[in-house]
């Protein structure tokens, strides 16, 4: 019996069953590419985040105990790759007499460095100016003494001042991890780095501290090879904490560990499970909606297969042989789809990714993927045909057409439940210091509030139930519009009532195509606008960051002014804008001040609404502009001193003329929460102008630039200008991608969701194109019958195309205001992953002109191929 | 020996409910067949005899009322025990839709066998045979004609060879000669102890049933077999059948033919091998024309018939309509055309189904034509005009396919076996009722049928045999 019904179906229905399976195989493909990069993103994220930790541990020994001994066990770790002592010393002051001034600083840090620890660890420091082979001393540092090379210092030790002559100028671009208080307790706010650093030799060191050794510290400064680290960032901090707590075990608590791989693991996992929260968001509702194209094609030729299944029950076969007759030919399709579908991912992902693809996570996420669609697609033939088999009559199921009953979830009014369930939820997330994701820095475990995913869940099926009620209620209750609808669009002339007549009547089955093509394009055009919204974000974030597409950053001693112009001849430069950077004490806090001129700022950079806390960017720098002496605060500085707009903050900033900090007068105009180059935490924003006068520096150390070509190639033109011993630090976007805060961006989403909207695409051609031809494949009789009764070609187009329009124009308006909203909900529930959050969606108009466009056509090519094979069908 | 009784059935009732109207088909039908007997079930159309065949085999649930097989309880049983009884006790024959369209014919039946058990298999051509489809094991359904159809769906109930034989018109489409063959069939298993329940028009049944009854309104009233079981022939049937005069017109009259047809043929390829459905058949068609083409099913009336309505293009030979080589325009304003299987589109209401001629562009209303709702009421069938196509009988949808060719008042009516699933009475209505529209209109008929005694009528016969058309009178 099987080998025979399988033999006549393999003749006679193979098209048909690869049509209606090919839901499944991109199903397939897209849930295994969505894993792929999953897995490799992870991967990508522990790799980028492993790359940026200069010193994996900083070991401290105790006060008392034996440095050697803490040596021997850190040398006696497997997987130790470098090691290096590190002397910290304290001195109370700085000076140096240069220019005719003295200047003086508060308290320093100085380091003792053996000439072993640039080369392993040459991410520590990077030189400005001078030589490293000697004393050196830091950038800020340098510029609070105005001293240069060659140039000798004070070092006011306890055993008196100690002459010293620099070497050279660096950067210490690591000075939070480098100064950091080793064993703070968790929780503890972040110590902020030593304003002033001198970086002596080993020997020079020691011989400093010898008559003090109380005020210095040492540290073992550890980097290790990870081989063995596992690719996901939860599990590598997991692993990663428990090996320096073995360690700090294993000597008996003699040294503390200052974890900074288990740190920047502990920051990382956060954003990895962002990533695979963004994965599940994206990745959910395209499986969904592929699941449920596969219902579709499926059951496009429903009614030809409840015929088949009744003429079988009229022959005796009971339930249980029928549905085994079913799979088996359900089975065919299923494997074929399932085998074709992952064998498209696997390549897909190799195109994408090389070898990285091929690893075994990868492998197995492509495997489950067509296991799983296999069941599924199998689940999707035989549930109707159980649910068929249970429910029909055999003259029930032998009916061409039959008046339908309403569905039980319309009876249960199940959308308007779930709509109503998705707007609590979504409400009382909102109106909540909601995190969809928590990683409580320090503590191993994490937490994804999983319930985020219910609210747009239920919003789309609610929308798309909903739509369905709506547009059967409508369809089955306006032949009389629908024919007049009909006629005046041309689609058909005096056919037009019976048209209306016989889509009216199948309401039901024209509001499910409606719902799926309102699905298809609310997933097409939610992820569109997501991944629009997340890129201007994304490059929001990095402006924030660099500042500008390009930034040319000098000093106090070395401003920007003397290059302005040449910069500004480039034939890639848009605008410049000169930026000063100063520093400021705020009471005893020493913050970042950022003077600028409000009416030009715009001109080189992007300042937007959720830089400030009261969201209007045009008002703040009105303000701003509007009072000289106006100053932008920081939150927290608004907290901690319990500021009021209009009141006058007092700041001290350096004087050109006496190089000493003198309080100047500011007010309080307005709190900024970001700003461009500008820290997270505490930064002051005020008029360039006022600056340059109170302080007798007229100069900008900051120059942003705007381009108009690629930041990359425009800031390279920009070095090359410069020339490599100018003094000056030339940054760009793309750079910043790599180097800010949130390691999210090393997630790579604009590939996935180039893939997924690569899908949408295919999905929308399917859910139009391929369901309308399969289901006119399965009116075939109709179209013979118009023929034969002397209906023309365009008359049996016209039924065609006005089912075809029916179900595309519903669908698509439909789809696309459910896809602006579920997109307006995908940004606000995972604002976490947003810095700053957007002020608005973005709409990527010619991908979404695209969508419709691709929706046209594969209905187009739909009616035209099925009017092709359907005049030459005969009756009778 | 006790004689078993197969079927037994108490007080049948089925209702339906289209929107708030309850049409009932059944009303306390009761019936019994024993082995060896041949129950012919007769009736009007649309009288409940599908339905009442669809409530015994279990295919449909009656409202009240029990059916038991062979002593097994049918109704209100589980889907499975209703199966089995099927499986083993009934060999079911529907009015349409018996075969899987993607199996051929001997396929269709080797399945079929595959579900018999224990019992040595016959061999599939032997079945073919019985019911004269051999020559067509080979072919796919859709492209049987209508009575090949018919009786390869009757193979493949026979193929289980079942203690009784539930049939809904099995000889309807089929030429005398294959009604023949059944009917001996039909007889031959009688006397081997099986039984059978024959929902038919047909005479040639009704005269080799052990029993009649009639079914009307829904209620089954006893008549005797007209024979006492014995069969009779077809010709014995033809002069016992109701006249109908059709006015005598001669195809070749003086006025110009509507249709000319010169030597044309038709040749398939089905399997790559040609098949010739018409061979070199010519003829005309003139105004007044009536016109009747007999022949066996699968002889090529259905071809000729749409290649005469320019639905099917000839292989070669000659083809004009009205003095033109082309049929533009032609169907439904001057050609309407019924055919042999239910063609209505199952979405539309019998009256909407009727007026989509008449919405045709190719429709211009030269002539006076009736309206959707007159030629329902031509044809008695304006209380159906609401009704879906799946909601009628088979031969309620025949009438409304000639209504559907009468509302635009054409001057040809090309009829393929208009009345193969009307009972005699009824086809005979229909026929007047048409014949006396046509007379009006001075329109044209040629229909194909098996009704000999409604061929007789015509003045012009033509015979079709293997592709060949022959004039008979």
């Amino acid at each position: 019996m099987f080998p025979l019904w399988i033999k006549g179906v393999l003749k006679h229905r193979l098209v048909q069953i690869a049509l209606a399976y090919s839901g499944v195989a991109i199903a397939i493909t897209l849930v295994a590419l969505i894993g792929v990069f999953s897995v490799i993103s992870a991967s990508t994220m522990t790799d980028r985040a492993v790359s940026q930790v200069v010193v994996d541990w900083q070991v401290q020994p105790r006060p008392g105990t034996d440095n050697a001994g803490i040596g021997a066990a850190l040398a006696a770790l497997p997987d130790l790759r470098r090691v290096q002592k590190v002397g910290y010393g304290d001195v109370s002051a700085l000076s140096a007499n240069t220019g005719g001034t003295v200047q003086t600083t508060g308290a320093a840090k100085v380091l003792g460095l053996d000439p072993g620890y640039r080369t392993d660890f040459p991410e520590q420091m990077r030189l400005l100016l001078g030589r490293y082979d000697g004393p050196l001393l830091a950038q800020q540092t340098a510029a609070n003494l105005h001293a240069g090379i060659g140039d000798t210092i004070i070092v006011k030790a306890a055993g008196g001042d100690v002459p010293v002559t620099i070497a050279g100028i660096v950067e210490l671009p690591n000075a939070d991890a480098l100064f950091q208080t080793v064993g703070a307790p968790a929780g503890a706010g972040p110590t902020a780095p030593p304003d002033n650093v001198v970086i002596l030799p080993m020997a020079q060191w020691t011989s400093l501290f010898a008559a003090d050794p109380a005020r210095t510290t040492t540290q073992f400064h550890a980097g290790f090879t990870h081989a063995a680290l596992p690719r996901q960032p939860d599990q590598a901090y997991i692993q990663e904490a428990r090996s320096a707590r073995n360690f700090e075990a294993g000597i008996a608590g003699a040294a503390l560990v200052g974890d900074n791989l288990g740190a920047r693991l502990d920051a990382v996992r956060g954003d990895a499970i962002y990533a695979r929260v963004i994965f599940l968001f994206l990745g959910l509702p395209a499986a969904m909606l592929a699941i449920l194209l596969t219902v579709s094609l499926l059951s496009a030729d429903r009614e030809s297969k409840g015929r088949s299944e009744a003429l079988l029950r009229m022959r005796g076969l009971d339930r249980g042989s029928i549905l085994r007759l079913v799979a088996s030919e359900e089975t065919l399709g299923a494997v074929g789809a399932a085998v074709f579908g992952a064998l498209a991912a696997l390549a897909l992902a190799v195109v994408q990714f090389g070898g990285a693809a091929l690893a075994p996570a990868a492998l197995a996420w492509i495997g489950l993927a067509g296991l799983g669609g296999f069941a599924i697609a199998l689940l999707c033939g035989l549930l109707p045909a159980l649910s068929r088999l249970r429910d029909q009559t055999i003259v029930g199921g032998r009916s061409y057409f039959t008046r339908g009953k309403v569905p039980l979830w319309q009876r249960l009014w199940l959308d308007v439940i779930c709509l109503a369930a998705a707007a609590v939820i979504f409400l009382r997330s909102a109106s909540s210091n909601y995190q969809v994701v928590l990683a409580p820095e320090g503590v191993t475990a994490t937490a994804v509030d999983y319930t985020a995913f219910l609210s747009p869940l239920l919003f789309w099926t609610g929308a798309v139930l909903l739509t369905i009620r709506l547009t059967s209620w409508l369809i089955g209750r306006s032949s009389g519009g629908l024919a007049t609808m009909i006629g005046r669009s041309g689609l058909a002339s005096g056919t037009a009532p019976s048209i209306a007549a016989s889509l009216s009547r199948q309401n039901r089955r024209l509001a499910g195509g409606i719902a799926l093509v309102s699905l298809a394009f609310s997933f097409a055009f939610a992820i569109a606008i997501f991944n629009l919204t997340y890129n201007g974000q994304t490059r929001v974030d990095a402006l924030l960051t660099n500042g500008a597409d390009v930034t040319v950053t000098g000093s106090t001693s070395t401003p920007v002014e003397p290059v302005v112009t040449k910069v500004a001849a480039l034939p890639g430069v848009a605008a410049t804008v000169p930026m000063q950077h100063r520093f400021a004490y705020v009471g005893n806090d020493l913050q970042d001040i950022y003077g600028i001129d409000p009416a030009t700022i715009t001109d080189a950079t992007s300042i937007v609404d959720a830089y400030f806390a009261n969201r209007d960017a045009a008002a703040t720098l009105k303000a701003l502009a509007a009072t000289p002496d106006g100053v932008l605060v920081s939150q927290e500085t608004v907290n901690d001193f319990q500021l009021a707009l209009g009141d006058t903050v007092n700041l001290r900033l350096q004087d050109a003329t006496t190089h000493q900090y003198k309080a100047i007068p500011f007010t309080f105009v307005g709190v900024a929460l970001e700003f461009p180059t500008a820290p997270k935490d505490s930064f002051l924003v005020a008029n360039a102008a006022y600056i340059a006068a109170q302080t007798g520096t007229p100069g900008h150390e900051v120059l942003l630039i705007r381009g108009k070509t690629d930041p990359g190639t425009l800031a390279a033109d920009i070095r090359n200008t410069l020339g490599p011993a100018s003094g000056y630090k030339v940054s760009d976007l793309q750079s910043a991608f790599h180097i800010i805060a949130s390691s999210l961006t090393a997630v790579d989403l604009g590939r996935l969701t180039n893939v997924e909207i690569a899908f949408a695409v295919l999905l929308l051609a399917a859910a139009t194109g391929m369901l309308l031809y399969l289901g006119f494949a399965e009116r075939r009789r109709a179209a013979a019958i118009l023929l034969a009764l002397g209906a023309s070609g365009s008359e049996v187009a016209g039924f065609l195309w006005s089912e075809a329009l029916i179900i595309l124009v519903p669908g698509a308006v439909i789809g696309a205001a459910i896809g602006v909203a579920a997109a307006d909900m995908l940004v606000k529930l995972l604002s976490g992953i947003f810095d700053p959050p957007p002020d608005a969606l973005s709409y990527p108009v010619t991908a979404l002109a695209g969508f419709v466009i691709v929706s046209i056509l594969a209905t187009f090519a739909a009616v035209r191929i099925a009017r092709h094979r359907l005049s030459r069908t005969r009756v009778g | 020996m006790a004689v078993v009784t197969l079927l037994v059935a108490e007080d049948l009732f089925r209702f339906y409910h289209v929107g708030d109207a309850e049409i009932r088909a059944l009303k306390g039908v009761s019936l019994q067949v024993r082995a060896g007997e041949i129950v012919a079930l007769t009736g009007p159309s649309g009288s409940g005899k599908s339905t009442l065949l669809s409530c015994l085999c279990g295919l449909d649930d009656p409202d009240g009322g029990t059916v038991e097989i062979d002593g097994r309880r049918m109704t209100r049983r589980p889907e499975a025990e209703k199966a089995a009884i099927r499986s083993s006790l009934l060999g079911i024959m529907a009015q349409r839709d018996n075969l899987f369209a993607h199996l051929t014919v001997a396929e269709n039946v080797a399945f079929a066998l595959s579900r018999r058990q224990g019992a040595e298999l016959p061999e599939i051509g032997a079945i073919l045979q019985s019911v004269g489809m051999n020559a067509r094991a080979a072919a796919y359904p859709a492209t049987l004609s209508g009575g090949e159809i018919a009786r390869a769906g009757l193979a493949v109930a026979l193929a289980l060879d079942a203690a009784l034989l539930v049939a809904d018109e099995p000889t309807a489409e089929v030429d005398a000669q294959t009604e023949r063959l059944i009917l001996d069939m039909l007889v031959a298993r009688s006397r081997a102890g099986r039984g059978a329940l024959i929902a038919t028009h047909s005479r040639a049944v009704e005269a080799i049933a052990t029993r009649v009854l009639h079914l009307r309104d829904g209620r089954l009233s006893a008549r005797p077999a007209p024979d006492g079981g014995q069969a009779v022939s077809p010709d014995a049937e033809r002069a016992a059948s109701p006249t109908l005069r059709a006015p005598l017109r001669s195809s070749a009259g003086d006025n110009a033919a509507l249709i000319e047809a010169r030597h044309v043929s038709r040749i398939y390829h089905p399997g790559g091998d040609p098949v010739h459905a018409v061979e070199d058949a010519s003829m005309d068609l003139h105004r007044g024309a009536r016109i009747a083409v007999t022949g066996p099913s699968g002889s090529g009336k259905s071809t000729l018939l749409k290649m005469l309505a320019g639905i099917e293009r000839p292989s070669s030979g000659g083809l004009s309509w009205f003095g033109a080589a082309k049929p533009d325009m032609l169907r439904p304003r001057r050609i309407g055309v019924v055919f042999q299987e239910p063609s209505l589109i199952a979405s539309l209401t019998v009256r909407e189904n009727v007026e989509l001629p008449l919405q045709l562009a190719s429709f211009l209303p030269a002539r006076p034509h009736p309206g959707a709702d007159d030629a329902l009421r031509l044809l008695d069938l304006s209380d159906l005009a609401d009704k879906l196509p799946d909601e009628l009988s088979g031969g309620q949808m025949q009438r409304v396919a000639f209504a559907r060719a009468l509302v635009t008042n054409p001057e040809i009516i090309l009829a393929d076996e208009p009345t193969g699933q009307l009972d005699q009475p009824t086809g005979r209505a229909v026929m007047q009722a048409v014949l006396k529209a046509l007379d009006q209109a001075d329109a044209a008929l040629l229909m194909t049928t098996h009704d000999a005694a409604l061929a007789a009528t015509m003045p012009t016969r033509f015979h079709m045999d293997h592709g060949r058309l022959v004039n008979a009178a």
